[in-house]
């Protein structure tokens, strides 16, 4: 019988009265453990029982403890702890019932328990441990917060919860599970929460230090940039944002030890801080004391009139020059100079007051170098288009950077705008988390592509697992979890899979199951085709399927590809069914098998047929996941690259052809040493860049005449980080540019790796400057072989194919810089590409000739190839007939018999 | 790539696929399939 149960007195018989009697006459625990059931839950002999001692309850069955207890309230805190601990662990609620400081200490050493009580219970205790609050769920995480307006709960919340809500919006969907009203008395199910930066400029003193700091940090690098001024409203949307937060922010309820590390990240708070504050911020820098408004610095002096001979006010006009740099849009020179530890300890303080009196890009420099030492001097040397506003921090340059790091990665955060200068620098001040970001490059090598982009991307996802990387140490980095975090990581692209908690080894251990379960889940729901080939994709190769919507719709790079885009953008068909795939030694026989099946799936239409086949699937563990299909998704593009490089003309492609007697080529010296490379009618592929010699760029740069075209090539630092280049040959001449204002490039000797986006039309490249992922819109990338990429050239210049209403020519975009680390260096630039030739259609000018000179490599001018056009044919409409046949592989079905047999009967035709 | 596990997955796809072969929605890809488990030896 339930324990718990009510029972009817029933007519007991005499002897059952008698025993009963005798019972409650001897009634002891011992003695009502032996009795039979039904006088154990007989009232009579309960209240017997308690009546003797209330200590008696452990012996009773526990409904009738609880409903004992229910009724006598006051016997609950007389009993044990350990009783108290059994009793609760069956009612949370009888908290309720225990003093303060006891109920207090059950709660610390349960803490699971906190969630199960109810939330009128949670929030007196939240009053007295507050830090209880890590373990409420989210929804009531945020309806404390947010709701009831507690906002000094904000600092037990993830770091990163908090970071992002003090330099983003956000946008939640908030559910109450019981409906219970809130401090208003409203009752509902639900809200949804909006948040920006700003709502939180008086709530500070709320967040955790570690986090508010990392924020400043964060947000400092986006005004820095002034991207106030950009032509991209998102970026200016977001420097706004942060300009409204700083506008309004109260720092006076922070510690005054928080607001000088505040104020060590960034002075721009220097005129939101008391003076007690200013002093310790300028202690032993007093040289800072010119950054404050006059009237604070007089407050500092009449404490300490040693202090005057910082005093600004000595110089009149410097004051206004104070003045400006206490503005938000001032000059970040100063800035990041005066925020630099390292240079204020090591130059002498009165260098640094005349710099900050009279600011100056070669003083900066200098301040650099001496600062920093040789390995600075180098790369600063070598790249003299560096300016300040370019060097997105001083500490990149200090020697752990480069010795850990090397020089390519100090050469590439002056190439780029990135986040990641802003690890560097806190790598800089704390040397020690080094080593653990390196054991996050081991735990996932091979799962991003190894290029500046990808390093931004692996920055994210270091971030991402910042909590969780040093609990992976020792005995508990397990092969399973290697392959959890591994997983976790392929699935990144995936909006689903990272709302999946992952801050302790708790979760890590459950990842695996909770996404299989979440996909498993959603296969339920789904009635459509491609809803389940969505999950299909996701679940087995880590990438979304359909084509991207909204704002991204149409936006191409090999990192955020779904799988509908990957066969469009990649040509699938064409790449299967062409003999230099399968003879390449980029992909092995299971790589091209991977993508055919993948390729197969998507040609499959019948829902009930795809939920069979993921439901198989699911079933098994040995079946194919996303961590395979990572690595194959960046071979694609690189076979085509490689094939095109491979047929460029290169000057020593060019001396060959001569050497073997080709007709249509000739090689000739000019005074000078330039080698002039004749095409008067033998085949050429050229890869070219259309420079313009005067004119405004894609930059928004505008060439005058006048500047040397060389040394814009060389050593020009704030434009994008592509070129856009077209392949041309003799059937098809089409290039961006043909005037006589153009200055044509040509690559040759180029790392395949370089090449980012091809199109047989504009492909829309993204030219934000120093963008270090540019991407393309308009879904008008299409990678091909080269062939192939020639042929749609022609049919869409000549509208036998969807034609390009705009533009007749192709593109093919590469990097304007090396990616590969080893050849990025101070020896070249910084790794910047340079031609391999010159590109003549015409008379060769001294124009041309000077810039070969100019533009030489080991001493020699760079070669100028001269295209006789009268030579060539531009004729378009032939050429978009002819599909390339050499390379396609020949189907079972068309064998030397059949497609024998096929001519003779085309020919018979014929001849009738 | 794991050979073992991409030769799993095709072969449980080509089972699905095969057992609705008769479907015109599923007919293209079943051919394409069979081609390709063919071509890797997998019954």
């Amino acid at each position: 019988m339930p324990d718990n149960q009510l029972v009817e007195k029933s007519k007991l018989t005499l002897f059952q009265r008698i025993k009963k009697n005798s019972l409650i006459k001897k009634i002891s625990g011992e003695r009502y453990d032996k009795a039979p059931e039904y006088l154990k839950v007989d009232p009579d002999v309960i209240q017997a029982l308690m009546a003797k001692s209330y200590l008696n309850i452990s012996h009773l069955p526990d409904g009738f403890a609880l409903e004992y207890i229910h009724e006598n309230t006051d016997i609950f805190k007389e009993l044990n702890d350990e009783l108290q601990d059994y009793y609760l662990g069956i009612k949370i609620e009888l908290i309720k019932l225990l003093p303060g400081e006891r109920a207090l200490q059950y709660i610390d050493e349960h803490p699971n328990a906190f969630k199960n009580l109810d939330f009128s219970l949670q929030k007196h205790f939240l009053a007295k441990k507050p830090e209880m609050f890590r373990f409420l769920d989210n929804d009531t995480q945020k309806r404390i917060i947010f709701s009831d307006e507690s906002y000094k709960y904000i600092k037990y919340l993830p770091a990163k919860k908090q970071v992002k809500y003090l330099t983003q919006k956000t946008e939640d969907e908030v559910h109450l599970i019981d409906g219970v009203p809130d401090q208003n008395g409203i009752n509902y199910d639900g809200f949804t929460l909006k948040t920006e930066p700003f709502f939180f400029s008086q709530e500070l003193h709320c967040f955790d230090e570690n986090a508010l700091l990392k924020a400043i940090k964060l947000n400092k690098d986006i005004l820095d940039r002034g991207w106030r001024d950009s032509d991209d409203s998102e970026t200016r949307e977001k420097w706004k944002m942060i300009h409204d937060l700083y506008d309004y922010v109260d720092l006076s309820k922070l510690p005054q030890d928080t607001k000088v590390k505040i104020l060590t990240i960034d002075n721009r708070f220097i005129s939101k801080c008391d003076t007690d504050t200013l002093i310790k911020f300028i202690d032993g820098n007093p040289v800072l004391l010119r950054l404050l408004p006059q009237e604070r610095q007089d407050e500092i002096i009449e404490i300490d009139p040693s202090m005057n001979i910082y005093n600004s006010n000595r110089d009149k006009s410097f004051n206004n020059h104070v003045q400006e740099g206490l503005d938000i849009n001032s000059n970040p020179m100063i800035r990041k100079v005066l925020t630099d530890k390292k240079v204020l300890d090591t130059i002498d303080p009165n260098r640094i007051d005349d710099f900050v009196k009279n600011p100056s890009e070669e003083k900066f420099k200098e301040l650099i170098i001496d600062t920093y030492g040789e390995n600075a001097k180098r790369v600063l040397e070598s790249r003299p288009g560096i300016t300040s506003d370019i060097i997105p921090n001083l500490r990149i340059f200090d020697p752990v950077i480069f010795e850990e790091f090397g020089e390519a990665t100090v050469h590439n955060q002056l190439t780029y705008n990135t986040k990641f200068s802003i690890l560097l620098a806190d790598f800089a001040d704390h040397p020690e988390k080094i080593q653990e970001y390196k054991k996050f490059e081991k735990l996932t090598d091979g799962l991003f592509i190894q290029n500046s982009a990808g390093n931004e991307e692996k920055l994210s996802e270091y971030l991402r697992f910042s909590n969780l990387l040093p609990l992976l140490d020792g005995e508990s980095l397990t092969t399973d979890r290697i392959k959890s975090l591994r997983l976790a990581i392929a699935d990144r692209k995936i909006i689903e899979t990272k709302t999946i908690k992952l801050e302790n080894l708790e979760d890590l251990d459950m990842y695996v199951a909770k996404r299989n379960k979440m996909y498993d889940e959603a296969l339920k729901k789904v009635t459509d085709p491609e809803s389940v080939k969505e999950i299909i994709s996701k679940r087995f190769f880590g990438i979304d399927y359909g084509e991207k919507t909204g704002n991204d719709e149409g936006i191409y790079t090999a990192s955020t590809l779904t799988m509908k885009e990957l066969l469009h953008y990649y040509s699938i068909d064409n790449l299967l069914k062409d003999k230099r795939t399968y003879e390449s030694d980029l992909f092995d026989k299971d790589d091209l098998d991977a993508i055919e099946l993948a390729n197969i799936i998507s040609k499959i239409d019948d829902v009930e047929v795809l939920s069979k086949i993921y439901n198989v699937l699911a079933e098994k563990e040995n079946v194919i996941s996303p961590i395979e299909f990572e690595t194959i998704k960046q071979k694609i593009p690189l076979q085509y690259s490689r094939e095109l490089v491979s047929q460029l003309l290169t000057p020593e492609k060019a001396r060959e052809k001569i050497e073997n007697g080709e007709e249509g080529i000739a090689i000739e010296q000019e005074d000078g040493g330039i080698e002039i490379i004749n095409l008067t009618g033998a085949d050429f592929k050229i890869m070219m860049h259309s420079f313009l010699s005067v004119g405004q760029t894609n930059s928004g740069f505008r060439i005058s005449p006048d500047i040397d075209k060389s040394e814009l090539w060389k050593y020009f630092e704030n434009g994008c980080s592509t070129i856009s280049n077209c392949v041309i040959e003799p059937n098809m001449l089409n290039s961006c540019a043909v005037n006589e204002n153009v200055i044509n490039f040509g690559f040759s000797n180029i790392d395949p790796r370089l090449i980012i986006g091809m199109s047989h039309q504009d492909a829309h490249v993204d030219s934000r400057n120093r963008s270090v992922d540019p991407f393309f819109r308009f879904s008008t990338v299409k990678f091909n072989y080269p062939e192939e990429l020639i042929r749609k050239t022609a049919a869409q210049i000549s509208g036998v194919e969807e034609k390009d209403a705009t533009h007749d020519y192709n593109e093919v975009t590469t990097y304007r810089n090396e990616q590969d680390p080893n050849k990025v260096g101070s020896d070249n630039l910084g790794g910047k590409i340079m031609p391999d030739y010159i590109v003549v259609f015409g008379e060769i000018t001294d124009t041309h000739r000077n810039l070969a000179k100019a533009m030489g490599k080991n001493g020699k001018p760079l070669p100028i190839v001269k295209i006789n056009e009268e030579n060539y044919r531009n004729n378009m409409v032939a050429r978009a007939h002819k599909k390339d046949t050499e390379h396609t592989i020949v189907s079972k079905e068309d064998s030397e018999f059949i497609k024998e047999i096929k001519e003779i009967n085309s020919d018979e035709g014929r001849e009738r | 790539m794991d050979s073992e596990k991409l030769n799993n997955t095709i072969k449980l796809v080509k089972q699905v696929l095969e057992e609705n072969k008769d479907n015109p929605k599923v007919t293209e890809a079943y051919k394409d399939i069979v081609k390709l488990a063919n071509k890797r030896n997998i019954d």
